[in-house]
């Protein structure tokens, strides 16, 4: 009984195993291994090039600007999803008129691929007949065809916005549990002792809210990393690689200038900055899990 | 001076009304116990005074002020939860003096008046800590810290023992008894623990189907409980009910000897009501009916002696003191103590 019971476990991992190890692990060995090549990525002759590619990094002006994109992207997706989602869960959990309903609604975008987000911001974004400038048209009553998407300066911020109103709604699903999770008494003590609204958000609400904050933040960093498919609809990168980022820049460099090698060199380094995160992400969770679980 | 009154209190929840009517005056200094089974609407009467749940009609004044539709903070009550519901983020001292730093006062004066409420509840010594590095009943001084730095009108207590363990229980007991004495505050004290409402309270009332039953000192109480629920709510084990007729203030009953118990009122379908303490084993002659013992349960001091009899479908429970040995299927000669028992009319009222 015991030896066939041993065999069953076994058997039924070893498929999931196999698979994990096929599109997971075994892409992610490769790429650190290609990372000290010089491979084009699809001839069979290539050298070893040791620290080559890992060196070439600092002196790359693209990888410093993609860098610099990524962090940036970093920063406002640990704001805006959080504050956004944390104002909107607070504002459902006051029970407003129609809560229900806005909670669907904030919440569908997740639903949709980044490609689709992608392509109805673009439409927002379009300069002559988009939503944002029409808008805009219609409050200042001018003429207002700032195209977005096309300008550095706002290339990267515009597809961060896009983002955040995607992930906003994910971070307001968790905001909300968290909410959930807050024992009623603890709120009534508040009441009791004569807490304003602003007081009790801010000293038990917030505090309390903790465990799901981590969570919220680790989700909007570790996904502003891999920041790639919505950056790819809206502008490539561009223009002349304003809004480039890691993954875009390493998608650049590896399947349009064919230099295999030394994307999978800017893939080892977005990885090593994803498992630092998660190290924090979990250390933190483990604070947090001694102070309120 | 009042220091609580309850006038016609009535709550319901849409068309469900859940308290009936409830009227109750509260003198300073009272320590007053709510009891009643689940539901009976002794929380529910508790968190209206509080002001955590709305009163549907009726007025409640504290200190002789009209608080029915006043701010929970603004009625000068402070309470201490079943859950001690204490914030994990915050050390004891913040939590005593939670309500304080809202309010704004001088660092100084919190620091003041949390070492004094520290020092009478003797936990000094845990002020730094976390609630999570605290024990159920350390946890349950801090929850009372917390309302004693009020310094309210009344303290309302919800359960504050149900979460201890029972020897912790007992303790903590002592402990709110004796800070009742040294604080001189008017206390109401929800419980469904009748051994805490009978050592507790100065008066206790007792709730079912959102009414009061009754209210009054706890050995007035269970010496003359105003109906059949009161006498069977009170005391443990509780009191032993046996269906009986009565004529003419004679009670009739098949195998009980008990035609001297007259009470003039009886007649018709009465219920006899017998505590387990007086009932006793005596001489074959002199005895009331005999009876077949079914199980007993040894409790170390005493124990309890399951009777079968021809006239009560169910069994009575005797207490038999420790040094007596019974045993289970022995037949027992049984009397009852007549000046302790208790009659009540069908539709329950005490006779």
């Amino acid at each position: 009984m015991n030896q066939s019971n041993t065999f069953w476990r076994v058997a039924l991992l070893a498929l999931p195993l196999s698979v994990f190890a096929l599109i997971i692990i075994w892409p992610l060995l490769s790429s650190f291994y290609y990372g000290f090549t010089n491979w084009n990525g699809f001839s069979d002759n290539y050298d070893f090039v040791g620290f080559e590619n890992f060196g070439k990094l600092f002196s790359d002006r693209l990888f410093m600007s993609a860098a610099i994109n990524t962090i940036i992207w970093m920063a406002i997706a640990v704001v805006l999803p959080t504050v956004l989602g944390l104002s909107l869960a607070l504002l459902i959990d006051s029970h407003v008129p129609g809560g229900p309903i806005f909670k669907t609604i904030f919440y569908l975008p997740i639903c949709l691929s980044a490609v689709v987000v992608g392509q109805v911001w673009v439409w927002i974004y379009q300069p002559d007949w988009g939503l944002l400038n029409t808008i805009i048209e219609y409050v200042t009553n001018d003429r207002f065809n700032y195209a977005w998407l096309a300008k550095p300066d706002s290339a990267l911020y515009s597809v961060i916005v896009a983002w955040s109103w995607q992930a906003t709604g994910l971070s307001m699903v968790i905001y909300l549990a968290g909410l959930t999770a807050i024992p009623g008494d603890l709120l009534e003590v508040c009441e009791l002792e004569g807490a304003t609204t602003w007081q009790r958000i801010r000293h038990v609400i917030l505090p309390l809210l903790t465990p799901a904050t981590v969570v919220v933040v680790a989700l909007s960093v570790i996904n502003s990393l891999k920041g790639f498919d919505i950056l790819y609809i809206m502008t490539g990168g561009g223009p002349f690689n304003s809004s480039d980022t890691l993954a875009m820049h390493m998608y650049n460099e590896s399947f349009k200038k064919y230099l295999m090698g030394y994307g999978s060199a800017i893939s080892v380094v977005l990885f090593l900055v994803a498992l630092t995160i998660i190290r924090l992400y979990f250390k933190q969770l483990k604070k947090v899990d001694e102070i309120y679980g | 001076m009042s220091s609580l009154s309850l006038k016609n209190i009535k709550k319901s929840y849409g068309q469900h009304e859940v308290i009936h009517g409830v009227d109750l005056e509260v003198e300073k200094g009272e320590f007053i116990v709510f009891v009643g089974p689940s539901g009976c609407g002794k929380s529910t009467m508790l968190r209206m005074i509080s002001g955590l749940e709305e009163v549907t009609s009726g007025q409640i004044s504290i200190a002789d002020k009209d608080v029915t539709r006043a701010h929970p903070s603004k009625r000068e009550i402070a309470m201490v939860f079943q859950s001690y519901a204490l914030f994990p983020h915050m050390s004891v001292a913040d939590n005593i003096s939670f309500g304080l730093r809202l309010g704004k006062t001088p660092k100084d004066e919190v620091k003041r008046r949390v070492n004094e409420v520290a020092d009478t509840l003797q936990i000094t010594h845990l002020l730094e800590r976390f609630p999570r590095q605290l024990s159920g009943g350390q946890r349950q001084r801090v929850a009372i810290g917390r309302a004693i730095i009020r310094n309210p009108q009344v303290f309302l207590f919800d359960e504050p023992l149900s979460n201890l363990d029972a020897a912790l229980r007992v303790q903590m007991r002592l402990e709110i008894a004796r800070l009742h004495k040294r604080l001189g505050a008017t206390i109401i004290y929800v419980t469904h623990d009748q051994t805490e409402a009978m050592t507790l309270a100065d008066r206790i009332v007792v709730f079912n189907h959102g009414v009061i039953e009754q209210v009054g000192r706890p050995i007035d109480l269970y010496e003359r409980p105003a109906n059949k629920f009161v006498a069977g709510f009170l005391g443990a084990p509780s009191m032993n009910f046996i269906g009986a007729t009565a004529q003419q203030g004679a009670i009739q009953l098949d195998g009980f000897n008990i035609t001297d118990a007259q009470k003039a009122h009886a007649n018709g379908a009465i219920t006899l009501g017998i505590r387990p303490e007086h009932m006793r084993i005596s001489d074959t002659e002199a005895c009331d009916f005999s009876a077949k013992v079914e199980l007993v349960e040894e409790l170390g001091s005493e124990s309890l002696a399951y009777l079968q009899t021809s006239f009560s479908s169910d069994p009575l429970t005797m207490r038999v003191d420790h040094s007596i040995t019974v045993r289970e299927g022995d037949m027992l000669p049984v009397s009852v103590n007549r000046e302790f028992l208790h009659v009540f009319e069908e539709g329950g009222a005490s006779l």
